[in-house]
Parts: structure tokens; sequence; C-alpha cells
């Protein structure tokens, strides 16, 4: 590569003179600080040439001194062998910046220095100017009134660290400098993030577009202020935030609006319309109006808010000469108007009251009067309808002062106490009125205890008493008298009223109230009046009859329930008793009920009552009207027994007729029969030997039908009179009996057996115990399919109820009776009962014999459970001890 | 040869139904049996191999009267011709409308029953005309 002196010497220049060319200072000096080649700069600093400055000391010429300065950068470059630089000023005040180069030998050893100056007096002014200006902001930051905070983004705007505080920033902090400096924001304020502070930090850093934020309140544990920011960035990349307290402006503000928001209220709740006008040049504009305006206006006050007073009141002068003269002279106006509302559409009364309010305002409060009008008419109106009452009522009334003197009268009064006119009473004492009739006197003493009682205080009952007219004549007066006061002053207010008439109606109330209660006391029947807890309010005579009870006295005021236990029997109609209370009371309707009564006698009547419910001055009670039946009973009862005659002789004659229908024409057919049969015997020789058989019959048929009328007139007997009884033994009866059935039933193999305890027994009967036995037998052998016929008579004694019987039980081996028949076996048999058909008189007779004997029949199963297997006929005979 | 007519009596009364039993007998009919109340009556006649040509039946019966017996042997054979005989006249008008050819009503003499019987075998019609004398409107 060729040397740059080559070059240099290609293009004919010298080294040196390319130093030439630059405007720095260049000098060459020896160890001694002697010049031994400058260039043209440095000889044109002085004004000089460069050869004038070869041999002279370089603190000659710039410092204008005779030794060098301790600083001079050469000389510390030849001292120390290492490049020196210094900043130096001339006497001349430039300023230049100097810098030492040593230059060494070849052995290393320095021989002088190569000296650059560079003046930097520009430099220096302006660094100067700066540093003033800088100093001056820094003043201006630090005594800012604002808070003032420098801070430092770190982790790429993720936090924030304080770089600077001012002063004022730090009294708002409360806290020092150095406690605060390079620490992050989120560590000295806490609640930066949560007033949102934070994030314009981060906005502003990255945008660099300052922002605004509305006053917030900061609160952390340390401080708590209303503060209001400035962020903005610096063109170093750091962000300032403004701080300014405005806490107390705040509270200034916000005492000020609660003041404003307190008299707004006040104003706006004033009970009366009111209106606020502000005079404005030579007018009024309304500019506000109370809630009431709102109200009474129906919010048509709204549209004439910032209208002027006298485009409102164009056709009301005198309303707008009000406000004026009330703003002129500072005063209080009030007064009374009629004003037309639109929203009426109808005039009010009010009372309008101005008052000035400094610097300019006039507030206009209205009362409406116009019910307070009306209610003063209408006072007025009634005070006159009364006055009117008072003079034109029927009744006298009279107000009479303490002293018993007669303050006011109405016309009636006249009247009631025969004066002319009323002014011949009014100012006199009741008194002396009294005394214009000698029997009206005997009042005075009445009436003055009734005033001194009214001025005790005392309420007075009203009070009916006779006055006698100047004709002679008798009124029936009732008074009433009240306190009364009039302006703090006691009166009496009498009022009286003419009561003849009702006295007159009274009387004949009375009279007929009489009547009806004579009807009441004669009557034949018990009358009651019961209250709703069965307590007798009032009876007449009849009723202690009904009652048992000596006189009235003994029952009025008494509960029914207590009546009606002094006997057991009657004690046991109560509960039906109470329960036709209880009907009558629930509306139901109660029939005239039967019941009967035992008296004290032990006679026993019976009553029908019919009850009703009554009211009684909105009292309710019960009446009852109980009437003696037994007289009717008695005929009802007696009817009762015709009837079950006659039901009894039908049932006969049913009988009877059946009876003949079947077993007596039985009877005849069998005569009948018997009687062909003879005729047709009689033809024939070869039967004669029949002929006796068959007569025979007819004798046994005969005899069979004089027995059928003889049951029948038992029967019948039975049924109307008493068979006579006497003691018979029964076991003689019985074996007869047994011993007629073995001969009459030819044909049939009959096995019977008395099982006996008893060797006799003697019982109450008579003959036609053999009827039950031979009834019992025969039936037990025609209602037998068997070949044999078995029947075991048992007989036993038993007790009953405490009572010695006989007991004898026919067991057979027949067809048996089933459940359902042997209910009715004993009834009489009546041709309608299809499935009884056949069963002829004979266990009825039984039946009626044995109930004659105060006996019992009935019928078992042979086997219980199974009817089929033959029958029990059971009889129980009262032994006779 | 003449076909002799077999009767069967239904009676309570044995006296009665052994008179009707010899008067029959001598009138030449033949007396197939004699039941003295209803069930027995229905046993015996499902027993016989060759049914009556009558029957005589009386009403009032221990057990199960006529008017039962006679309604549950017309259901075992619906031709039987039952004459009916009771004391009880109202009786007649159920007793035709049930099945049986003739009311008789007691007491009867032999001869009338002998040509109740005869009538109501040689005709058969003879005793519906009887019943449309007596019952008009109800066979109508």
């Amino acid at each position: 590569m060729p040397k740059l002196s080559d070059k240099f010497k290609e293009l004919g220049i010298k080294e040196f003179q390319l130093l030439d060319s630059i405007s720095e200072l260049v000098s060459v000096q020896d160890k001694d600080l002697k010049i031994l080649w400058a260039n043209k700069a440095a000889a044109d600093s002085i004004g000089s040439t460069p050869k004038d400055l070869i041999g002279m000391h370089c603190y000659e010429i710039w410092e204008q001194s005779d030794k060098p300065s301790k600083n001079c950068p050469v000389l510390k470059a030849i001292k120390t062998g290492i490049p020196c630089q210094n900043e130096m000023s001339t006497p001349d005040g430039r300023f230049w910046l100097i810098s030492g180069h040593p230059i060494k030998n070849d052995n290393g050893e320095i021989i002088g220095a190569v000296e650059i100056t560079i003046e930097i007096t520009k430099l220096k002014e302006t660094e100067k100017n700066l540093k003033e200006s800088e100093e001056k902001f820094r003043e201006l930051f630090n005594n800012m009134s604002s808070g003032f905070v420098i801070y430092d983004a770190i982790d790429d705007g993720d936090d924030f660290i304080i770089k600077d505080m001012n002063k004022t920033s730090l009294a708002m902090s409360e806290m020092k400098k150095r406690q605060i400096l390079d620490k992050k924001v989120t560590e000295i304020f806490p609640a930066v993030k949560k007033i949102g502070l934070f994030s314009v930090f981060q906005k502003v850093w990255k945008t660099g577009t300052p922002e605004y934020v509305k006053p917030t309140y900061y609160d952390d544990k340390r401080l708590s202020a209303w503060v209001e920011n400035y962020v903005f960035k610096l063109p170093s990349g750091e962000i300032v935030a403004s701080y300014n307290d405005v806490t107390k402006r705040k509270e200034a503000e916000e005492i000020r609006i609660e003041s404003e928001k307190k008299f707004k209220a006040l104003f706006k709740g004033i009970p009366t319309p009111s209106y606020t006008w502000q005079k404005v040049n030579d007018d009024f504009i309304l500019v506000d109006y109370s809630d009431a305006a709102a109200r009474i206006t129906q919010g048509d006050v709204q549209r004439f808010l910032g209208m002027k007073a006298s485009e409102m009141y164009k056709e009301r002068p005198d309303i707008i000469e009000d406000l004026n003269r009330c703003f002129e002279e500072k005063t209080y106006i009030s007064k009374e108007m009629s004003y037309y509302f639109e929203v009426f559409k109808d005039y009010r009364h009010l009372l309008v009251q101005y008052a000035f309010i400094p610097p300019d305002l006039v507030l206009a409060h209205t009362i409406d009067l116009t019910e307070k009008k009306r209610a003063e008419q209408e006072l007025k109106e009634s005070e006159e309808k009364y006055r009117y009452l008072f003079d034109r009522s029927p009744y006298s009334i009279t107000i009479v002062d303490v002293e018993g003197n007669i303050v006011d009268c109405n016309s009636a009064t006249e009247h009631f106490l025969s004066a002319h006119s009323k002014n011949d009473l009014i100012g006199k004492n009741f008194k002396d009125i009294f005394s214009w009739n000698e029997e009206n006197k005997l009042l005075i003493p009445i009436f003055e205890k009734r005033i001194q009682s009214l001025l005790n205080d005392k309420v007075l009952e009203p009070f009916d008493f006779p006055l006698i007219q100047s004709t002679g004549d008798k009124m029936w007066v009732h008074g009433e008298g009240s306190l009364i006061k009039i302006e703090n002053e006691k009166f009496m207010q009498f009022i009286i009223s003419d009561i003849t008439e009702q006295k007159r109606a009274e009387k004949e109330l009375k009279e007929s109230e009489e009547r009806y209660r004579h009807l009441f006391e004669r009557s034949p029947y018990s009358i009651s009046i019961v209250d709703l807890e069965g307590t007798i309010i009032d009876c007449n005579s009849a009723t202690d009859y009904f009652l048992s009870a000596h006189n009235r006295n003994d029952l009025i005021g008494h509960n029914f329930k207590e009546i009606f236990s002094w006997n057991e029997d009657d004690k046991n109609l109560i509960p039906m008793l109470e329960k036709k209370i209880e009907d009558l009371l629930k509306g139901v309707a109660v029939e005239p009920f039967d019941f009967p009564l035992t008296q004290t006698t032990g006679n026993i009547i019976w009553v029908q009552a019919q009850g009703s419910l009554m009211e009684i001055e909105n009292k309710k009670f019960i009446q009852f009207i109980i009437s003696n039946i037994t007289e009717k009973k008695k005929a009802e009862q007696k009817l009762k027994e015709s009837e079950e005659k006659y039901r009894i002789a039908y049932n006969l004659a049913n009988l009877y007729r059946d009876l003949f229908a079947h077993d007596m024409n039985n009877v005849l057919q069998n005569i009948l029969s018997s009687t062909d049969l003879l005729s047709m015997y009689k033809n024939y020789p070869v039967y004669m030997d029949k002929v006796m058989e068959t007569l025979t019959i007819l004798r046994k048929q005969v005899k069979r039908g004089a027995n059928l009328i003889s049951n029948v007139q038992k029967l019948s007997q039975l049924e109307e009179i008493q068979y006579e009884v006497e003691q018979i033994e029964i076991l003689s009866i019985l074996q007869e009996s047994v011993d007629f059935l073995e001969k009459s039933s030819q044909g049939r193999e009959l096995q019977i057996k008395i099982d006996s305890t008893l060797e006799t027994c003697i019982i109450n009967g008579n003959e036609l115990l053999r009827d039950v036995f031979d009834n019992i037998l025969n039936n037990a052998v025609k209602y037998n399919d068997n070949t044999i016929v078995n029947i075991l008579i048992k007989i036993s004694k038993t007790k009953k109820n405490d009572l010695d019987f006989i007991k004898f039980e026919f067991i057979d081996n027949g067809i048996g009776i089933e459940d359902e028949q042997k209910k009715v076996i004993f009834q009489r048999v009546g041709r309608q009962d299809k499935s009884l058909r056949g069963m002829g008189l004979g266990l009825s007779l039984v039946k009626k014999i044995i109930d004659n004997y105060n006996g019992e029949i009935w019928v078992e199963n042979k086997v219980p459970d199974d009817y089929s297997k033959g029958s029990n006929f059971v009889i129980l005979l009262p032994e006779v001890g | 040869m003449v076909n002799i007519i077999k009767v069967f009596i239904v009676e309570d009364d044995l006296d009665i139904a052994h008179l009707y039993q010899k008067l029959l007998v001598i009138s030449g009919f033949d007396v197939v049996g004699i039941a003295e109340n209803g069930e027995t009556a229905i046993k015996m006649y499902q027993s016989f191999s060759k049914k009556p040509d009558i029957i005589v039946m009386d009403h009032r019966m221990p057990i199960k009267n006529g008017i039962d017996t006679t309604v549950e042997i017309l259901k075992i054979e619906k031709t039987q011709k039952v004459i009916f005989a009771s004391a009880d006249r109202s009786v007649k008008k159920e007793v035709f409308s049930i099945g049986a050819v003739d009311f008789l009503e007691k007491p009867f003499s032999l001869d009338t029953l002998a040509q109740c019987i005869k009538r109501t075998l040689d005709s058969k019609t003879v005793e519906d005309e009887q019943i449309s004398e007596e019952y008009p409107q109800e066979t109508n």
C-alpha cells in the first residue's frame, strides 16, 4: 500500500500544508513549550504569521503569561507521555479546548508535543446559557405550586420509576426525596392503578400524547386527597405527571354545591308556590320556581322559565309595578289579588308576598286563598243556615248564662214559655219567667239543680216535665241541657221539645201492651221467651203448670236445662230442646214437636211445642208456645189401638179364610171323595169290605173338621180373652200326645223316646198344652222323608234371667227348617207368603199358647250349621216352685 | 189294545190321595204314584221311565208347593199335562199362566176329575178353548 506521504508528494502537497487548511490551531512544541511549527489557523488566531510564531512559547502567545498554566494539557502530555485535554480560557474571554499529544523520538524519549486547540467560546456560551436556563427551569420545577413527578419507564412500560419530584409533590406525598427516588410508582403510590392514573402513564408513554386527568380521589393507607393530573412525555422519553391537590377546591365546591342544593331544596320545598325573578336591565326574568309552583300550574310554569316579566304580564302592569317597587325600595310587599290560571281556566284568589333578595332577585310567594275564602263564605252561609234553623226550629232553644239569665232564644221558645215575643224573654232570668205561673214555679228548684250539675261539668240526662201554659193547658216537654262555651265563657243550652203527643202515644202503647200482657197471661198455652243461652226471660202463668213450678219466679232467670233437670225423665229432653234452639238460631224451619213432660205428681202430660225466633230491640230471642195435647195423644193412642185390633181382626179374617180354603176344603174333599167311593162300592159287592174302611175315613175326617173348628175357636179366644191357667202335671199330657200320635200314624214307623231327668213337673197351664205337643209331634212326622221317624224328647230344668224353667226339646230327623224360615214359622201364615204355604195353623197356635203361659218357643237345628239333618223345637215353661 | 191312562197324584193329604187312587183305579185309570210333597214329586217324576199322561197337582203342600213343582216339572217335560187342584180359586189365573191345562176347585167329585182327565186327553184343543173362554183377553 502506498504511503500517504507518497500520495501527497504525487499531488505536490507538503504534509504540513494540510494542517493549514483546518480550523483547529495546531502547533509543534519542544519540551520547553517553544513553538517549532504552527499552522495558519494558529497564526490567524493572533493575527500573525506562522513564521512569527516559531520560537515563541505558547503561554506567551495565548495566555500572555510568562509561565505555563498548571492545567496546561501540553505540559501534562510531555510530563506523562500520554495525550491530555483541558479547557482553558484566555484573558480575552475566549474559551479553548486544548489537546496535548506527546512526540517521542526513536528511542521513545519525549522530545516535544503537538498542541491542537479548538475555540469553544461559542460552545461555552451556549452551555452556560443552557445551564442557566436549566437552573431556571429547575428552580421553576421545584417551586411550582403543582406537584411534578418525572418517571422513567421500566420493563417496556410495565412500571415507572420515580426520577424526580418537585417540592410540592414531595410535600404532597409527605416523604423525603431520598425515600422516593428510583422507587416504583406503584410502590410509593399504591392506589395509582385504582384511580386509573397508571394506565394514563402507559398510554402517554406509548403514544407521546399528553392527557388531562379529571380530579379523582386518591386514597391509600398513607395519603388521601382529591388530585387533578396532567401527564406528558418528555422528548428524552421520561413521562411527567403534574399533580394538583384539589381537595380544598373540591371540598369548597362540594360545600358550595351542597349549600346550593340545600338552598335550592329549601326554595323548591317552600310549601307555597314561589317564583324567583332576576333583575336584568330594565326587566325581570323568571329564573326559578318552587315545586309547589310546578304543582299548582301542573308543570305549566316550566315554559315560562327565562321569560321576561314585561312579556308575561302585558295585561297585568300592577304585577310589574310590584316587582319594580320591591326591587327599587328593597322592601317587602304583601297584597291580595285575583289571578287567572291558564291551566284551571279559572281565577284564584292569591295572597302575593314579594321579597327582595340581594343583589338582584325578587322572590314572589303566592298563597292561594281561594279555598279559605270559600270556607269563609261557607261558614257564613252555614252560620246563616244554623241561625235560620235556630229561629225556625220547632224546639225551644234557649241559651242561658251561669246566672240563669236568658241570653238568646229562638221564636219557638215564645210558644213554650207563653211569651208574646222572644224579646219578653231575652235578658230575663228563668226564675222570673217560671214565676209567671204558680205551677211552673215548682220547676225552678229542678232547673237550679240541673244548671248546677252542668256547671260542675256533669253530663245531664234528658228529662221530661210538664209546662203549664198561659191557657192553663198542660204541655209535656222533653228537655236536654248541655254546657257550651262561647269565646271562653260558659253558657248552658236547653233544647226543649213538645212531647205531649208522644206521651199520649206512650200511654196508648202501654195500654195496648197491657192488653197483650193480659192475653199472654190468660193464655191456656205456656208462652215462654228464652234468650240465646236458654235462660227464660219471661213466661206466662200457664208455664207454671206445664213446668211444675209454684210460680213463674221459679222459672224466670233460670236456664231451661236447670228446670228440666228437676226431674230425671225430663232431663232426657234437654239434648232434643238444645238441638231445636240451635236449628231456630240457624234459621232452619222447626216444625211443631211433641214430647212428654213428667210433672211433680208423676203424671205425664203430652205437650206440643212450637218455637220461633223473634227480635226485641235488635236482640234475638226464642219464643216457645207449648200446648197440652195429652187428650189428643190419648185419642191417638186409642185410635192406634183400635187400628191394631182392626189389623188383628183383619189378619184373623184372612187366616180363617185361608183355613177354610185349605184345611176345611181338604176335609170336605175327603168326605166328598169318600161318599163317591161309597156310591161306587155300593154297585160292586166285591168291594163291600172296603165300605167299612171308607166309613172310618169319613169319621176321621169329620173329627178332623171338628178339631179344626175347635182350634180356630181356641185361637180366636186366645186373641180376645185370657185362658185361665191352673197347676197341671205336664209329663202325663205329653205321654198322651205321644200315644195318640203312634196310634194315628198308620203306615209310618215311629221311634219316640222321652229322656227326662224329672219324674213329675208342674206348670201353670191348661188343656191347650195337649195341642202344643200334638202339633209339634205331628209336624215331626209330616215333614220327614225318612222311613223311620225318630223323635227324641228331652226334658230338663234350666234358668233364664234368674227364673226357673222346664225345658222341652223335640229333636227329630225330619227335613229341617232353613234359617230364613225359622224366623217366621211361628207367625200366622198368610196365603200371600208363597214359601210357607201349606204350613197350616198349628205353629202359630202353639206360639200363642206358649206366650199365654209366659213361656218361650223357638227352633234350632239338630246339627248346628246343617238344617237338613232335622230340627229341635225348644219350649221353655215357667216351673211352679 | 187300549192304552190305560197313567195318572200321577201329588197331594200332601194322604187320605185324599188314597181316595183319588181308589176312585181312579175303579174308573179304569192307572195311578203310577203318589207324592205327598213337591220335592218328592219331582224326584219321582224324574225316575219315571214312562212319563204319566196326567198329573193331578195339589196346591198347598209342605216343602214345595204345587205351583213351584209344576214349573219345575214343565221344565223337565214341557208337554206334560198338569191338572191343578186347589180350594183357593184366586190362584187359577197364575196356574194357567205357568202352563197347567186345567183347574179343579176343591171339593170336586170323582166324576168331575174323571171327565176332566178324559177331556184333557181327548182333545188337545179343548183346554185351549176352555182357557180362551175364561181368559179371552190373555190369549189374544
